[in-house]
């Protein structure tokens, strides 16, 4: 679930940990959308604290990744750990993602054009 | 080496609140393995996933939160067995396409997980239910 929402310069950083399954999607799609919504395109999801996470919990991420991508903003994911790296490339959704392994190379990232 | 052998049967109400639960225990059960040469905590994390994506795609497809559903885990030496039985509407296995990450549908994505990480996935109708049954070569 959402642990921490803070705003640094103009870069939403939303912390996410515990498990994100099925029970949670559904809030957490939610609070996701209303921080995309209240933003100004610009979101870094940290999923460092997050111990399990299925595909309704990968839904999530897919929904806030297509939200921001009609209004043309950006988001990008860091602290992501080894479990959640395998299932992000099982899935392949690596090759859309924009993964860092801190929030702080993701916030360096954020002031760079995206790699083609 | 003592041989592996357990079986678990389970029954639980038709809610995601519960898949926690059921996957923790997928997780205990990779731990408490007597006899597993492979990396126990990857192990445990399938077990964890392969159980949590099962019965949210049986819940998903229950039709009612009235019904419980029946989770039957067997291991008997390496050979593991997953039975999920369900009174719902029931789905198709097949019918489920590969997810194309360049379409990013927000579903689809469990079966394919589960076909991943299991040997064989079956779906079927019987006289009882549904029962959607998965097995690996542990």
């Amino acid at each position: 679930m959402i642990q921490t929402h803070q705003k640094e310069n103009n870069i939403d950083i939303v912390k996410i940990s515990g498990r994100l399954v099925a029970a949670d999607a559904p809030e957490a799609r939610e609070n996701l959308k209303a921080i995309v919504e209240g933003g100004e395109g610009k979101l870094i999801v940290d999923l460092i604290g997050v111990q399990f996470i299925d595909s309704s919990g990968l839904s999530v991420l897919i929904s806030a990744f297509k939200l921001i991508r009609a209004r043309e903003g950006r988001m990008l994911l860091s602290g992501i750990t080894k479990n959640v790296q395998t299932l992000l490339e099982l899935t392949r959704l690596s090759e859309i993602f924009e993964m860092f392994a801190t929030t702080e190379a993701a916030i360096e990232a954020m002031g760079h054009p995206p790699k083609a | 080496m003592t041989r592996n052998r357990i079986k678990l049967e389970i029954e639980i109400p038709t809610q995601t609140r519960y898949l926690g639960l059921i996957g923790n225990i997928g997780e205990q059960l990779a731990w408490d393995l007597s006899d597993y040469g492979g990396d126990r905590d990857v192990l445990a994390y399938n077990l964890n996933l392969v159980l949590t994506e099962a019965l949210s795609n049986v819940i998903k497809h229950a039709g009612s939160d009235n019904q419980a559903l029946r989770v039957c885990i067997s291991i008997e030496g390496n050979s593991l067995s997953i039975q999920v039985h369900d009174q719902g509407l029931g789905f198709d296995l097949e019918g489920v396409p590969c997810p194309d990450p360049e379409d990013l549908c927000e579903r689809g994505r469990g079966i394919f997980i589960i076909r991943h990480l299991m040997d064989s996935v079956d779906y079927r109708k019987t006289d009882k239910g549904n029962v959607l049954e998965m097995k690996k070569k542990l």
